[in-house]
């Protein structure tokens, strides 16, 4: 089956993240396919390469990078909510004037219409909520 | 794959219908707002989307909506464009309403109330939700 898999929630703040990328994990195990993940609302900061926490924490970013990489994984952050809360590519960042880009390596920058054509090619979207 | 547990038709027709289901006021987060961006999306993409404003969500259709007082763009003003990209079927869940004591006549007219057994089919029938 095709999976696309929405996350609402930001790393650190709630548990819907990691939820979701275990999910993601447990999809793939299970021989099924991921279409597409599409990071939005508080998603973004998933692709935030500035994410720094605890060295015994689990560093959530660089495991999705992790499996977006493996598994050549397609994975969507909607740009107006990532601007919104400053996350940004290299182009983007220079567009608006800013000092740099942050969006994490195997992430891409695209507009909602990805989540739409995933909604109607995929056998199953799950959404992983906000944290509130 | 186990082609029986797959209920989606392969929808390369881009046919298939979306169900937004939107949860959360209006303001507080911007859930509510980037709910309502997906739908104006669709709309111009030419997707076909229905929402339905359930729980907490039922307060994006209440009407007079003073928002100067707290700085914030109006909902309400957001949610008329709708129309303006096609999307015209907004349903919303008359057990939220009257669990908050709602009134449909304080709704925004562009809103049409259905009772729970609709709600039930509503969710049970749509292949594809997006909740929000």
């Amino acid at each position: 089956m095709k999976f696309t898999i929405v996350i609402l929630g930001a790393p650190y703040s709630g548990e819907t993240a990691d939820t979701a990328c275990r999910f993601a994990e447990a999809v793939i195990a299970q021989g099924h396919n991921i279409y597409r993940l599409f990071f939005y609302h508080d998603g973004v900061h998933n692709a935030s390469s500035l994410v720094t926490l605890p060295q015994d924490e689990i560093q959530l970013p660089q495991r999705w990078q992790q499996l977006i990489d493996q598994y050549h994984l397609e994975a969507v952050v909607c740009i107006a909510s990532a601007l919104r809360r400053g996350v940004a590519n290299d182009i983007e960042a220079r567009r608006f004037g800013k000092p740099c880009g942050n969006l994490l390596e195997g992430f891409e920058l695209a507009g909602i219409g990805e989540l739409l054509d995933a909604a109607a090619h995929s056998d199953r979207l799950i959404t992983f909520g906000p944290s509130s | 794959m186990n082609d029986n547990v797959t209920d989606n038709t392969s929808a390369t027709d881009g046919s298939k219908r979306i169900l937004l289901v939107c949860r959360h006021a209006p303001y507080g987060t911007s859930l509510a707002r980037e709910s309502i961006e997906t739908a104006l999306a669709a709309g111009a993409l030419g997707v076909d989307i229905t929402l339905l404003f359930i729980n907490d969500g039922v307060w994006q259709l209440y009407n007079h909506q003073q928002v100067s007082v707290i700085a914030a763009k109006n909902h309400g003003a957001m949610l008329s464009a709708l129309p303006l990209y096609g999307v015209e079927r907004l349903l919303v869940d008359e057990k939220s309403l009257s669990e908050r004591g709602i009134k449909a006549s304080n709704l925004t007219d562009i809103a049409e109330v259905i009772d729970k057994d609709q709600v039930k089919h509503l969710l049970a029938n749509c292949k594809v939700i997006l909740s929000f």
